[in-house]
């Protein structure tokens, strides 16, 4: 499989010349193209930094991230938000759904920041609102949909952008048992159909369960790296 | 998309909003219709003084203005008559003799100006007939009738059909004492010129100075305020030898008072604009810190700053350009209104009356104005937007994402 993602001798360190936190220590991981993947481990194991390293929303200390070839790490501002707008899609924590705009629109909206053409945003909106199940609400703001339901608009929205994969911040830990087996059976249908690659951090055994790969992080080193069959 | 969500931001607290709107619009209401109360209380000034005092053109010998010497005169004005009546804008004029002197009674005495008039061509440029308070104007007695304003006839306690000695130098440089008789009361709204100025018969008078067909003023009363230069300078070249003057250079005083006033509307505009600025700051970067998390968001999935800073200026200007012609149309309804009924302020008529202003006020405001407002108030909504939008876009997106 087609390696996405190398992460090579990644340090994150907080108040270095202070009180130096190590958040991450010395990471190595590769992520192919199609896998479902869980970062799992304790609270302040590291993995939400590990994610927003990722998702070149934060600099390391040191090592790279290579994406596609190129470093993110020795990327501009103004380059990597373009980076992440042509290629990582985000799920969060907290839905994080414009609240003015309908799902129809929230999902768009990442096609106009693109700047794709009207015809195929609106032919993109309705097949991934559809493929999240809420094809029929497609014009229901935030406020009117459930934490469930927004958390779908949420990985229709990160979709949009057709990414190279999608980082998921605690995907689950505001939903309900329900609500986060159907997103999950969302996910999973489209990491095995689409073949769309997601990497999750949790701590929710859920999509722990469902991953096909889990890397646990302690204290932020990789304590294991399992690979499901 | 991003004015859409721009305006659907700026309704999401409603009543905040609309609280910044009504100020906005309150703001702009307030400085609009205080300028055109200045500006309408300077044009009532203008046109008391104007069209009831000095007429827009005056013409006199060269020099008559400094001493009102007797023998400073113009000397046969027919010709010059002939070509102020070819004057396209022309309303009225008036030629005038004009002397300084005193005016006695039994009991008291003041120095007065004495003009000389053809009663229909004066009244026709001033308009005095509609101040009068008592009597006729220039009517009511075969000989020597004289209209004087309420103020000296109180100082001099004077009354209609009583008599007035009037000194004055002749063209000898000979005292000359004349009895007149009051046939009119006037009482403008400048109550130092209504103690100040009387008017008689232009052929007395001259008859009295011992002037035959010479004249020492024409006063002429144009159409529209803003002919008096093109026209004065076009008699000058005419009529070298005379003393052409535009309002403007007759009075520089009131010339001067209309730029001050302009500018000191500018001003109070600028001031109130300022102040609503520093309002509308305050409720941007509240609405700024209020959507932290979304904002880190929106740069997360790849908003670009400048999108970012785009969104938030324009949440600032649609608030501006909601509220601001808001305020217009309030403020352009009231003078509409206003400028046809009036403000009566006559319970402090004394105060108006001594500064030559009408104690009923109409505001007045030019077209361009409105203008004006618009292009400050578009800059002043850029220049407020410029500090939230700043603020914005400073966030890092891994950091407000995590913020409650």
């Amino acid at each position: 499989m087609k390696e996405i993602i190398q992460i090579r001798k990644l340090n994150k360190t907080y108040n270095p010349d202070t009180v130096p936190v190590h958040a991450v220590r010395d990471i190595n991981l590769t992520i192919c193209e199609g896998e479902f993947t869980a970062i799992v481990g304790p609270s302040g194991s590291g993995k939400s930094t590990l994610l927003n390293l990722l998702g070149g929303l934060d600099n390391a200390s040191s090592g790279e991230v290579i994406i596609d070839n190129t470093n993110i790490m020795e990327m501009d501002e103004n380059d990597l938000i373009n980076f992440r707008l042509q290629n990582i899609g985000f799920v969060f924590q907290a839905y994080n759904l414009i609240p003015v705009l309908s799902a129809k629109e929230n999902v768009e909206f990442i096609m106009l920041l693109q700047d794709r053409p009207k015809k195929e945003r609106e032919e993109r909106v309705k097949s991934l609102l559809t493929a999240v199940g809420l094809g029929d609400r497609l014009d229901s703001r935030p406020t009117e949909l459930s934490g469930g339901q927004q958390q779908r608009v949420a990985v229709a929205r990160a979709l949009a952008s057709k990414p190279k994969f999608v980082l998921a911040d605690e995907p689950t830990a505001n939903l309900d048992t329900q609500s986060a087996e159907t997103l999950l059976d969302i996910m999973e249908r489209l990491n095995k159909e689409e073949g769309m690659t997601f990497l999750f951090s949790t701590h929710d055994q859920r999509v722990v369960n469902r991953a096909r790969r889990v890397v646990n992080l302690v204290d932020g080193s990789i304590e294991s790296d399992i690979r499901k069959e | 998309m991003l004015p859409l969500i721009a305006w659907r931001n700026i309704w999401r607290n409603k009543l905040r909003s609309a609280v910044v709107l009504l100020a906005i619009a309150l703001g702009i209401w307030s400085g609009i219709f205080a300028s055109s109360l200045m500006q309408g209380v300077n044009k009532q000034r203008n046109d008391g003084i104007i069209k009831e005092q000095i007429s827009h053109l005056q013409i006199h010998a060269p020099g008559f203005q400094d001493n009102f010497e007797v023998n400073k005169n113009i000397k046969n004005p027919e010709e010059l008559i002939n070509e102020i009546e070819k004057v396209k804008s022309l309303k009225a004029y008036s030629p005038r003799v004009v002397s300084g002197g005193m005016a006695n009674t039994a009991s008291s005495g003041a120095g007065v100006m004495i003009n000389g008039v053809d009663p229909e061509l004066e009244n026709n440029t001033i308009g005095l007939s509609k101040y009068l308070v008592e009597g006729k104007f220039l009517e009511g007695a075969k000989k020597n009738p004289i209209l004087i304003g309420q103020a000296l006839a109180e100082k001099l306690n004077l009354k209609l059909k009583k008599k007035i000695i009037l000194n004055f130098p002749d063209k000898n440089g000979d005292i000359v004492a004349a009895k007149f008789k009051v046939v009119g009361i006037f009482k403008t709204n400048d109550s130092r010129n209504d103690g100040l100025t009387v008017y008689v018969r232009k052929q007395e008078l001259a008859n009295l100075l011992g002037l035959e067909n010479e004249i020492h003023e024409i006063g002429i009363l144009l159409e529209e305020d803003d002919k008096a230069e093109v026209v004065a300078a076009n008699l000058q070249t005419k009529f070298p030898e005379a003393e052409v003057k535009s309002w403007k250079a007759i009075m520089p005083g009131l010339d001067l008072a209309n730029k001050v006033a302009v500018r000191m509307n500018y001003l109070l505009l600028l001031i109130l604009l300022a102040a609503m600025s520093f309002g509308i700051v305050n409720t941007m970067l509240m609405a700024v810190l209020e959507r932290v998390r979304e904002i880190g968001m929106l740069m997360a999935v790849g908003m670009s700053r400048r999108r970012v800073f785009v969104m938030i200026m324009l949440e600032t200007c649609f608030l501006m350009l909601l509220g601001a012609p808001l305020g217009m149309f309030i403020a352009f309804l009231s003078i509409a209104y206003l400028g046809k009924y009036g403000i009566n302020l006559s319970q402090y008529g004394e105060g108006f009356n001594a500064a030559g202003i009408e104690p009923v006020i109409y505001p007045s405001l030019d077209f361009n104005f409105y203008l004006i407002v618009i292009m400050l108030v578009l800059v002043a909504a850029v220049l407020s937007s410029i500090y939230p939008a700043r603020k914005a876009i400073s966030l890092k997106p891994a950091e407000a994402i995590r913020k409650l």
